[in-house]
Parts: C-alpha cells; sequence; structure tokens
C-alpha cells in the first residue's frame, strides 16, 4: 500500500523506541498531558526484553530430549504402517500375545460376570420379583439340551422357578441375528460354568452336545416359552 | 506449523487408512491361526474398480463384511445417545489385553482397529469412563428389559436389593425416555416390570410405564453395539 | 481517490506522528474503551452461566437424582453447556478483549471502525447463546469441544473473522521497531485459531471423514484451541503485565523466541495422545507422545523467563491484584505443561487415559493458568479503560482466595481420585478384574463431592468478581473519586 497518505513518514518518531522517556513530560503542554488519566500516570513503561543468554543446562537438556525422541520412535512406530496397533510390534513376528490354555470355567466365569451377573446377580441368586435364581435351579442343573435351548433361543414369559413365578425376557445368546451370537465354544463355557457354581454340582455341558442342539434348532427363530420348553424335556 | 502437523496427522491418515473396506469375516476359519496381524490384501479381483480386502487361502472375496451397518431405528438410537451426551461417561473402544483390564472387564475379546468404525457416520469414541466401556454392550448385556429398568432408574439394576453396604450407581436416570400410560386391553409387552424393592419407581394402578420412541431407540442402539466379529488385522485375545 | 483506497486509508489506526508515548496510550485506552469494555462484559456474563452449569453437572456426579427429570439438564448436556459457556463465551470474549487491547498497545495503533468489531463482537455472543442453547434443547453434536450445533458454526466463524482481522490490521500498521513476545502470541493465535475451527467444522461435521480420522480430527482441534489459543493468549498477557507492572524488562529475549518457536513447533502435534490404546495406527500414537514430551522445552523455557523476571519482587507480586492472579497462572502454566508431558507416557496414561485425572488436567490448564492470567489482566485494564479505580480491595481478595483455594482443592481431588479410579478399573487379580463397576464409580463419590465444594469456592469467586466488576461500571463516588490504585496489600509505592 505505498499510495498510502501516510506511509512517506514513520508514524512514531519517540526519542526512544522501545519504551517510556523520562524527559518527555517536560517537552510538552501541560494542557497534553492533562488528557492523560491518572492510571496512566502512574504506570510504569511498556514491557521490554533482557539478552541474557540462554542456560547451558537447558541445551543439553534439550538435546537430551530430542535423543530420546528419535529412539522412541524407532522402537514404537510400527514401521509408520496403517495396519499395526501394537507399539510392542516387531517386523516378522512378536507383540503377538500367545494363546492361553482353553479352561471353560475361567472363561465361563468372565463371560457370567460380563454378561449374566447384571441380571442373575454374582451369587447366582437372581432378584426376587425379576430375575429367577441360578443357583440350585433344577433349569439349570437338570437337562442339559434344556439349558443350551434356553442359551441359545432365550426365554420369553412366565417361568416358575423354585416355587417363585418370574415374568421376564431372557434374551438370546446364540442367535446371531437377534442375539448375541455367541460360539459354540462359549455357550459351552458358560453352561459348564453355571452347571458346576454356587454348589451346583451337575457334570460339564460338551462343545458338541451344544453344536448337536444348534443344529437342531436351526429352523427356531424366537425365543421359546416355559411350557413349551417344559412339553419337549420334562422336569426330572 | 500447524499445516505440518494437519498434513502428518490428518492428511497422511485419510491417505493410509481413510479408505478402508469391511472385510470377510474371520471367526470360523480356523487355519487363519498362521495368519500374522496385517496380513489382509486388497486387490481388484474381478476388474469391477473396486479392491476387494481379503487374507489369502483364508476368505473368498464375496462372503458376508464385517464391520456391517445398523439398522434404521438403531440410528435414529444413535441420535439419541449423541445427543444426551452418554458419550461424556461411556467410550466406545477396547484397547488391547494387557494396556488396561478392558479384555478382562469383557468389554470386549480383541482391541478395536480403524475398521470398525469405517461405516459409522459419525465416531463416538469417547475419552471418559466414569461409566464402562460400551463398545460391545449389545453383546454383553442383550435383554431390553435390562437396559429399560436400568435407563428408567439405573439404582435398580445396581443395586436391586436396596442393601446400603453394596456399592450403587452414579448413573443420571433416563425417566424423561419413558411415559405412564393407562393399561389399554391388555399390558404392553414392554411395559416396565418395577421391582417390589422399589415401590416410589411404580405406576399406579390400572397405568404402566412404557419407553417412548426415543427410549426404544435408544435401546436398539445400545443392542446393536457388538464386537463379535473379528479382522485380519485384530483377532480374539484368549 | 477511488473507494477502495478511501476503505484502506480510513481503516489505517495509525496515530499522528510526533505525540509522547502516554498521550499515544491514552488515545488507544480511549479508542478501545467501547469494545473491549463489551468483551469483557459478555466474558464476566458467560463466567457465571459457565459455573452455573459447572456446579449442576457437578453435584449430578454425586447425586445422580439432583434434577433428575429434567430433559434438558441432564448430565451429558450440562457438562457440555459448561464447557461451551466457558470456552466460546467467557475464554474467548476475554480473549478478544484482553489481546486486542494489548495489541493495540504495543502496537501504538488502535482500531478504527470500531462499530464493525463492536458488531461482530455481538453476533459471536449471539452465536455462542444459540449454540449453548442448542446443546440444551437436543442438538449437541456430542464431539468434545466442539458440542454446538453445526447450524451456529457459519455465524461464529464469520463473527470470528470480522474480530480477529482487527488484531492483523493493528499489526500490520504497528509503529516501527522491535516486535515484542506478546505481539508475536497474539499474532500466532489469531492465524491458528480459525484454521483449527474451521478444519475441525469441515472435516467432523460438514463433509466427514471416515472413521477414526474423525477422532484424530478432533482431537488436534480440541488439543490446540487450548495449545495453540488459549495458550498463547494467557502467555501474551504474563508477557506483558509482569514486566508492565513491576517495571523491569523480560529476563531474556533468546528464551522468548525459543519458547514460541518450540510451542509453535510441538504443540500442535500433541493432541493424538488423548487416542493412546485408542483404534489408530500406533505410529500416530508414537508421535503425539513424542510432541507431548518435547512440551517440556517451552514449559522449562516460559518458567525461567517468567521467574527470572519476577524473581525478588514477590512483595509487589503479592499487592498488585494483576500480579497475584497472573503469577498464579504462570506457575500453573508449568505445572500444568510438565503433568501434559508425564501423562502422555503410556505406562502413566494407561491408568490416566479416561479418568477424572484427564478432566482436573483439563481444569489445570483451563482454569488456574488461562482463567487466572485473565483474571489479572482485567484487574490491569478496566481501571485504564474506565478511568475508575476498583472500588473495593475486599472483594478483590474474595475472589483471589476463593478461586485459587478452589481450584486447589478441585485439582488435589480430580487428580488424586481420578488416579485411583484409574488404578482400579485397571487392577487385576489372576486375570479377572478386583473391582466391579460399581465400586470403581462409588469410590469416586467422595472425590465428586470434594469438587463441589471447590465449586462452591469458585462460585463465591466468581460472584465477588461479578459485584465488582459490576459496581465499577455502575461507577459509584467510591470508584470515580478515590485516589490511588486499589491494591489487597500495604506497599509503599506499588502500582496496579
Amino acid at each position: 500500500m505505498s499510495d498510502h497518505p501516510n506511509s512517506d513518514h514513520k508514524p512514531d518518531r519517540l526519542p526512544n523506541e522501545r519504551g517510556f522517556d523520562p524527559h518527555e513530560e517536560a517537552a510538552y503542554a501541560d494542557d497534553t498531558l492533562h488528557r492523560v488519566h491518572q492510571q496512566l500516570q502512574r504506570e510504569k513503561e511498556e514491557p521490554t526484553e533482557g539478552f541474557s543468554p540462554i542456560p547451558i543446562f537447558l541445551l543439553f537438556l534439550f538435546g537430551g530430549l530430542v535423543f530420546w525422541a528419535g529412539i522412541y520412535m524407532a522402537n514404537n512406530s510400527g514401521e509408520f504402517r496403517p495396519d499395526i496397533y501394537n507399539p510392542e510390534w516387531k517386523p516378522g513376528g512378536g507383540g503377538n500375545e500367545t494363546a492361553a490354555a482353553w479352561d471353560p470355567i475361567k472363561r465361563g466365569d468372565r463371560l457370567f460376570r460380563n454378561n449374566c451377573a447384571a441380571c442373575h446377580q454374582a451369587d447366582g441368586n437372581g432378584v426376587p420379583g425379576s430375575f429367577p435364581p441360578l443357583a440350585s435351579s433344577p433349569w439349570v442343573v437338570g437337562d442339559e439340551a434344556r439349558l443350551v435351548k434356553i442359551l441359545l433361543r432365550g426365554l420369553q414369559g412366565p417361568i416358575e422357578v423354585m416355587g417363585t413365578t418370574y415374568n421376564g425376557a431372557m434374551p438370546s445368546y446364540g442367535d446371531n441375528s437377534g442375539g448375541a451370537g455367541w460360539s459354540d465354544r462359549d455357550i459351552h463355557a458358560i453352561a459348564t460354568y453355571i452347571r458346576q457354581s454356587w454348589g451346583n454340582g451337575a457334570p460339564p455341558v460338551s462343545e458338541e452336545t451344544v453344536a448337536a442342539v444348534r443344529a437342531e434348532i436351526a429352523d427356531r427363530d424366537k425365543a421359546w416359552t416355559a411350557p413349551e420348553l417344559l412339553e419337549m424335556h420334562p422336569m426330572e | 506449523m500447524l499445516a505440518f502437523s494437519w498434513t502428518g496427522l490428518i492428511l497422511s491418515s485419510v491417505i493410509q487408512y481413510g479408505s478402508l473396506q469391511p472385510v470377510t469375516e474371520f471367526v470360523n476359519h480356523p487355519q487363519s491361526e498362521e495368519q500374522i496381524t496385517g496380513a489382509f490384501i486388497e486387490l481388484d479381483l474381478d476388474n469391477d474398480g473396486k479392491k476387494e480386502s481379503f487374507v489369502p487361502g483364508v476368505n473368498q472375496p464375496g462372503e458376508q463384511t464385517f464391520p456391517q451397518p445398523i439398522s434404521g431405528l438403531a440410528q435414529q438410537g444413535k441420535e439419541v445417545y449423541q445427543n444426551m451426551g452418554c458419550l461424556y461417561c461411556h467410550s466406545q473402544q477396547v484397547r488391547r489385553k494387557g494396556f488396561g483390564a478392558d479384555f478382562e472387564r469383557g468389554w470386549g475379546d480383541r482391541q478395536t482397529v480403524p475398521r470398525d468404525y469405517i461405516l459409522q457416520g459419525r465416531v463416538l469414541l469417547g475419552t471418559s469412563r466414569t461409566g464402562p466401556d460400551l463398545m460391545a454392550v449389545g453383546q454383553r448385556q442383550p435383554s431390553w428389559e435390562w437396559h429399560y429398568l436400568h435407563l428408567y432408574n439405573p439404582r435398580i439394576t445396581a443395586n436391586p436389593t436396596r442393601d446400603p453396604n453394596k456399592p450403587d450407581s452414579i448413573m443420571p436416570p433416563f425417566r424423561f425416555l419413558f411415559k405412564v400410560q393407562k393399561i389399554g386391553d391388555a399390558p404392553s409387552p414392554d411395559a416396565l416390570k418395577i421391582p417390589d424393592n422399589f415401590p416410589e419407581d411404580k405406576a399406579p394402578e390400572g397405568y404402566e410405564i412404557v419407553p417412548t420412541d426415543e427410549g426404544r431407540a435408544l435401546v436398539a442402539y445400545l443392542l446393536s453395539l457388538k464386537l463379535n466379529y473379528e479382522l485380519p488385522e485384530s483377532r480374539f485375545s484368549e | 481517490m477511488s473507494p477502495l483506497i478511501s476503505f484502506f486509508t480510513s481503516i489505517d489506526p495509525r496515530q499522528k506522528t510526533g505525540v509522547p508515548l502516554k498521550v499515544q496510550l491514552s488515545e488507544i485506552d480511549r479508542q478501545m474503551r467501547v469494545p473491549v469494555i463489551m468483551f469483557l462484559c459478555f466474558a464476566v456474563l458467560w463466567l457465571q452461566i459457565g459455573t452455573f452449569f459447572a456446579m449442576v453437572s457437578s453435584i449430578k456426579l454425586h447425586n445422580p437424582e439432583f434434577l433428575g427429570d429434567l430433559s434438558w439438564l441432564t448430565f451429558g448436556r450440562t457438562r457440555s453447556a459448561h464447557l461451551n459457556s466457558v470456552a466460546y463465551g467467557w475464554a474467548n470474549n476475554a480473549v478478544f478483549g484482553v489481546g486486542l487491547w494489548i495489541m493495540a498497545r504495543l502496537c501504538k495503533v488502535t482500531v478504527r471502525h470500531a462499530g464493525i468489531l463492536i458488531t461482530a463482537g455481538i453476533f459471536w455472543n449471539i452465536g455462542v447463546a444459540a449454540g449453548v442453547f442448542g446443546i440444551l434443547s437436543g442438538g449437541m453434536t456430542s464431539i468434545e469441544w466442539l458440542e454446538m450445533p453445526m447450524q451456529v458454526a457459519p455465524l461464529l466463524a464469520l463473527s470470528y473473522a470480522m474480530i480477529g482481522v482487527w488484531g492483523v490490521i493493528m499489526f500490520r500498521y504497528r509503529a516501527l521497531g522491535h516486535v515484542y513476545v506478546s505481539q508475536w502470541y497474539i499474532l500466532g493465535g489469531l492465524f491458528w485459531f480459525p484454521w483449527i475451527y474451521m478444519i475441525a467444522q469441515v472435516m467432523i461435521l460438514w463433509v466427514p471423514a471416515r472413521g477414526t480420522v474423525q477422532a484424530i480430527t478432533n482431537w488436534w482441534f480440541a488439543h490446540n484451541v487450548l495449545g495453540l489459543w488459549y495458550t498463547p493468549m494467557g502467555l501474551a498477557a504474563i508477557y506483558y503485565f509482569l514486566p508492565k507492572v513491576l517495571g523491569r524488562p523480560i529476563h531474556s529475549y533468546y528464551l522468548s523466541v525459543l519458547g514460541f518457536w518450540s510451542l509453535a513447533l510441538f504443540y500442535n502435534w500433541a493432541g493424538v495422545h488423548h487416542l493412546i490404546g485408542g483404534p489408530i495406527p500406533v505410529w500416530l500414537i508414537s508421535a503425539g507422545i513424542v510432541a507431548s514430551v518435547m512440551m517440556v522445552i517451552p514449559a522449562i523455557v516460559t518458567a525461567i523467563n517468567h521467574h527470572m523476571t519476577a524473581v525478588g519482587n514477590a512483595r509487589a507480586v503479592w499487592c498488585s491484584p494483576t500480579l497475584r492472579f497472573i503469577v498464579f497462572g504462570a506457575m500453573s502454566y508449568t505445572f500444568a505443561s510438565l503433568f501434559g508431558s508425564a501423562m502422555a507416557l503410556r505406562d502413566i496414561n494407561v491408568v490416566t487415559h479416561f479418568s477424572q485425572f484427564t478432566v482436573g488436567h483439563a481444569h489445570h490448564g483451563a482454569y488456574a493458568f488461562f482463567t487466572m492470567v485473565m483474571f489479572g489482566s482485567v484487574y490491569f485494564m478496566v481501571p485504564r479503560l474506565l478511568k475508575r479505580e476498583w472500588p473495593s480491595a475486599a472483594l478483590i481478595k474474595v475472589h483471589f482466595w476463593g478461586t485459587a483455594i478452589g481450584i486447589g482443592i478441585m485439582l488435589f481431588a480430580l487428580h488424586i481420585g481420578g488416579w485411583i479410579q484409574g488404578e482400579m478399573w485397571n487392577e487385576l487379580k489372576d486375570g479377572a478384574p478386583v473391582y466391579s463397576n460399581l465400586d470403581v464409580s462409588q469410590a469416586l463419590v467422595k472425590w465428586f463431592l470434594s469438587r463441589s465444594f471447590a465449586g462452591i469456592l469458585l462460585t463465591i469467586g466468581h460472584v465477588a468478581f461479578l459485584v465488582n466488576f459490576v459496581w465499577m461500571l455502575a461507577g459509584g463516588k467510591s470508584t470515580r473519586y478515590k485516589e490511588g490504585p486499589t491494591l489487597i496489600g500495604d506497599k509503599e509505592g506499588s502500582t496496579l
């Protein structure tokens, strides 16, 4: 903006560019300074900067940080690949978890805590009036096919458990479209777990049994009702 | 400066994985044990200009792919989830086994990776866990009945016996997602069954508590949150 | 002259030449009076609104039935209303007022066409009000730091452009000579904020990026809005007021340069540390961690520079309301930055991530540093702009002690409580979690209660500030004819 009317002279011709000149007040008439309010009168000069050198230890510290940064990136960048999510990954394997031995009780414990305990409670006693108990329930320790069917497709409507009637809806854990879509192995683990916890002493349910029941009820697409199940598998 | 980081962090991400596609599932392919993380490849097999993602020898192009989009009702529920701000206490991401206890808490059987989120219009990772993670809540807690009770009054499901020695929930109630209505010819199938321990939450005689459309949609969304498939770059941990 | 040239002539804010400095400053204060006081009024108002939402949210965390039947005031909405009121209402208005005023003084120029600035300021606040209303009424986006419905973004962006441009114009027509460090920070911030805001709006809301790229953009924005907008403005204010009130130069120009450029270089990469362990490639996370750790450099450099400037003047710092707040803020900046670097390390992050520790850290930076500095700045500026004195030293003391003790308790509660929370989430025994979900949230209640108590102290401080501010605006006798500055300690010859 060279055509600016002000640009050919400096906008500010103070004797001391960087700050307040203590002599300047004397150079101006009183009526000019009168316009300066008292809050401004007592102000100190506008801020300026000193030029102390940077302490040498800081430079060493920063050098060290930069060195650490290089090492860290080299070790934790997963070769800048978009499909590496574990910082311990090394080219050609490593950083992968080793598979632990399969233990249905351990797996069942985790599944139960995270999926069932909210309703049936950690002690397996359920909630009176809302959610039936699992501990010593004949539905759990009885016929294994009946139990697996409930797990796979859920249960709807009134059900009598140890003298009390509950009216709720147990969701499906097996049906992949409407339910949680658990594998045969997980159904085997959870069934085994609930049959052997809280003093329940029923034998385990094998993975093969689950697979057989799943195949048998493949056409079934809705939850069971208690009378239906009792017709197929009468209570012992 | 800022342009550097924008290029480095965001543009490079868009280029590196902005075009990820759903892949076929891994879960029924036991031979995939040999596959190492990140072994998927993308090739245009049928020359239609679109690349298919698959792992050689494990799955075939054309199989059902994952992740899957959520249904329309669940999509409406996601809007409710967003405008209620659920994200400020509940994350939707699972960290790898060994880094935190996400796996042991049952929040997901594997680490979540970018491909899990590619079909979500808005990504709701969240950065706060005042409550548990919800990445797989539809799998962990598939009972809509439980969800309705829990949203209506979290104290009902947290401490059903009202035992003062047991920890209680600090989640706010969402009673405004429910309405009290007169029972018609027959009780509604999704009317809440409030336990006897909570008499003050029960509807008056002849009335019932049912979820509003928003409440139904929200529960449909929660039930749709599942992490029940494997991806080539992230497999279930044992 | 063509209309274009006459327009450029009319915005040339340079003053007549050959006028003594204090007369120039007096003219600047006079011309900046209306816009700056307007921004400060809005800021103080939003601070009260934000405090109200903060208290409601805080109580809800330990008492979930509190206002539990109102969908407008459910926790997710009130905490977002709190964040957006204090971030875009309080903090941005304070930045506009303080930043533009410092810029005007250091450039020795002023704003012509203050009407445009004032109009833009009013529209900014209409936008923020509409946004907060949108959050409460169900339009929340659930994107952290960008909760306002996307429809208000164009209004905010346009208003910002018409506000921020005046800072750039003033810098363009600055008085010749040395460019002071505060000017770098303000100019940098004025360019950085619109850039991150628009990119984030476009890539998350208007034309959403796919998948977790949204999350990266989100944290790139949310971290930079603190680091490249509030932080530079807060540092600019410290760099201006510390030497100004003490009457000594800043310790070292070289440290200022190093501090500024290392902040500009590293901060904008650091936001990814909010996604450690999350679903993005590991190299991005590692890059974010490295940048976060490198933030030690600007933190230490700035700390040394400020400390060496203030050292030996403890009494003056104690007596001046401005310096007491500003030095509190400067010290918090150092600690908050070092905490932030430590929190980015994977071994620490695995505990603190997702916990209240992060919430505590956000308040450490945004309140204990930034807000306290803004309070100090307001105590210096308003007497000059209004040519009056603060009516009550007692209220300033209440303000300082309420906020200082309040934020102290709050940081303690959230850091300790958050650490315990993180450890409880993670603790395993034989491959099974030791604490249930409910155990963890129950353990937080006592820390949430302490936070609400701290919130009451903060509220008392803010109300004292409001009363003093309104009293001064109303201009009773005690403010107009008062002789000498309102100090909060007795020291001969102290200034404010």
